[in-house]
């Protein structure tokens, strides 16, 4: 019989009362209430910015700056509710031993992963959620409507890219027998290597490594504006992303997540808590 | 009926032999595995609940093979291997609960189970807090009811008394017994202490350097005679007062006979069929078999 749905309860439970689930809380909080802050008291200057490089800049245009550094910030949030969530759940099995205890169950490891997967990525989801919230309420107040579309467009890459870089610090959890390592790999791989990677390849090769998941990850700003901090090579553009770019980077996020996963779970089954 | 086969366990990490070649059946009643630190016992333990994978030899369970079918095989294993521990977060009641559901204990029978188990393993008054508040002590009561949860055929007991004051060593081992004399259920336990071995288990497992030593039933009526003979004996005579003879080595035969049966009748029927006594010790019990296997080890 399935037991994915109570292992995933177990799981969430243990989530969402730990110290790291109020700790990316309080993150959480502090970077949407600065964000409040921001955009209550730049609305009316914002424009003056905006002059030097667009001519009369339209309501819309306006309304796309916030929402670009507001995505700017919530890229982040998955980035680091992964780094809590994910990358201890598999090593600290074996680091703290919890493995002992569910290894002997009679239940196959697939539902075991599969269910503290989901925990994971409800809670990563529930995090960017309440961000969303802020963001959602503050436009309300702010600009009187919403902009659907892009808005919603964002919430669908982003929930591509919490089960994308989920899967990664998965697969960084199942090659660990120590959280330590999990840990500082997943940091140093998004932090340093995927950044340093994306901007030597732009500078000495003049093309933007679109296969690299930071620079995929972009894309939650991209589709208000087609700029990214990790492409220099081909421009600025006040335009939101082109279907095509919005498609690639979804499909090198669906490609990251599906080979981490499959990874993470293949070295799951084949783990031992020696 | 064998609840438990274990067929030519191997397990080695690298050149270290971990587990070499045992091979055992364990029916009903409770067994004691027995041996000095690094013996195999846990790696064993860890093998048969599927924690580790055995580089050779299988593990058949109820007569179904632990690798070709483990989901099925585990469901008649309850465990307890080294000092338990449990998710911080989550209340002892909700890891019981949790096992439960695991183990596919009915809903309308659960709740009563579980209070069971936590009066039996003294529990009760901390069930309700969260294990990352647990004492070494209150987590090994708390692991030894996850194992019994569903009553399990095959109980798998790691030192179950680690880290437990004298009481609660008193009352982990009356549940113990009480539950490996119930119908078809098979306890195996490890353990340092030979009293606990002798005092818990009707049956006891030497194991030394991956290997077992000595297997043998526990019996008060008789006693065990060790003979080392100058030269291999080719033909070991019999008699009604010999209940039984072990081959250990090739010039060495553990017997045992009634303990009514004085030792000198031994030695006259040994001597009148030729054989050349070397030495000639009655073991006083568990202790001295021991002692003398790890030694002989070492």
């Amino acid at each position: 019989m399935l037991k994915i749905v109570p292992l995933f309860l177990y799981y969430f439970k243990n989530y969402y009362r730990s110290r790291a689930f109020y700790m990316m809380l309080a993150i959480d909080l502090l970077v949407s209430s600065l964000l409040v802050y921001f955009s209550f008291t730049y609305l009316s200057s914002i424009d003056k910015y905006l002059s030097r490089i667009v001519v009369n800049p339209p309501p819309e245009l306006i309304r796309r700056v916030f929402d670009y550094v507001w995505n700017f910030a919530l890229e982040y949030l998955p980035v680091l509710s992964a780094v809590f969530f994910g990358s201890p759940a598999i090593s600290s099995e074996i680091e703290n031993r919890t493995a002992y205890q569910i290894f002997p169950l009679p239940v196959g490891r697939f539902q075991l992963f599969a269910g503290k997967f989901l925990a994971a990525y409800v809670v990563s989801v529930l995090i960017s959620g309440i961000f969303l919230l802020f963001q959602w309420i503050t436009f309300l107040f702010v600009f009187h409507i919403l902009q659907p579309d892009l808005f919603y467009l964002s919430i669908l890459l982003l929930l591509v890219f919490i089960f994308s870089i989920l899967s990664v610090t998965f697969m960084s959890s199942a090659i660990f027998n120590k959280n330590l390592n999990a840990y500082i790999t997943v940091l140093v791989i998004y932090f340093l290597i995927f950044p340093s990677a994306s901007y030597v390849i732009n500078i000495f090769y003049g093309y933007t490594p679109y296969y690299l998941l930071t620079v995929a990850a972009a894309i939650l700003q991209q589709v208000y504006f087609n700029f990214s901090v990790f492409s220099f090579s081909g421009g600025f553009s006040i335009n939101p992303a082109p279907v095509q770019l919005i498609l690639r980077s979804l499909w090198v996020m669906i490609l990251y997540g599906v080979i981490s996963f499959t990874t993470a779970l293949i070295l799951f089954e084949r783990k031992e808590a020696i | 009926m064998s609840h438990l086969k274990l067929e030519n366990i191997k397990k080695h990490y690298g050149s270290k032999v971990a587990v070499d070649s045992v091979t055992a059946s364990f029916g009903s009643g409770c067994t004691a595995i027995l041996g000095p630190n690094g013996a195999g016992k846990t790696t064993l333990m860890k093998i048969i609940t599927h924690i580790i994978n055995p580089s050779g030899g299988r593990v058949v369970i109820n007569g179904l093979t632990l690798s070709d079918n483990p989901q099925k095989a585990l469901e008649n294993i309850g465990s307890l291997i080294e000092q338990p521990e449990f998710y911080p977060y989550v209340t002892g009641r909700e890891a019981l609960e949790f096992i439960a559901v695991m183990r596919d204990v009915p809903s309308d029978i659960m709740k009563e189970e579980i209070n069971y188990l936590a009066s039996r393993t003294g529990i009760v008054k901390f069930l309700d807090s969260r294990t990352g508040t647990y004492s070494k002590g209150m987590k090994q009561r708390l692991g030894l009811a996850a194992a019994m949860i569903s009553e399990p055929d095959i109980l798998i007991l790691d030192e179950p008394t680690f880290g437990l004051d004298p009481r609660g060593i008193i009352e982990t081992r009356d549940l113990i017994r009480s539950y490996s004399h119930k119908k078809n259920k098979s306890v195996i336990l490890s353990t340092h202490l030979i009293s606990e071995a002798t005092e818990i288990c009707d049956r006891v497992v030497i194991l030394d350097q991956g290997s077992i030593k000595y297997d043998s039933i526990l019996r008060d009526s008789t006693k065990k005679i060790r003979v080392v003979f100058e030269t291999k004996p080719e033909i070991v005579p019999n008699a009604e007062f010999i209940l039984s003879k072990e081959v250990k080595g090739t010039k060495t035969i553990l017997f045992e006979i009634a303990n009514g049966a004085q030792n000198s009748r031994l030695v006259d029927l040994l001597v009148n069929a030729g054989l050349k006594i070397k030495d000639f010790t009655e073991s006083k019990g568990l202790e001295d078999i021991y002692l003398s296997l790890i030694h002989e080890s070492s």
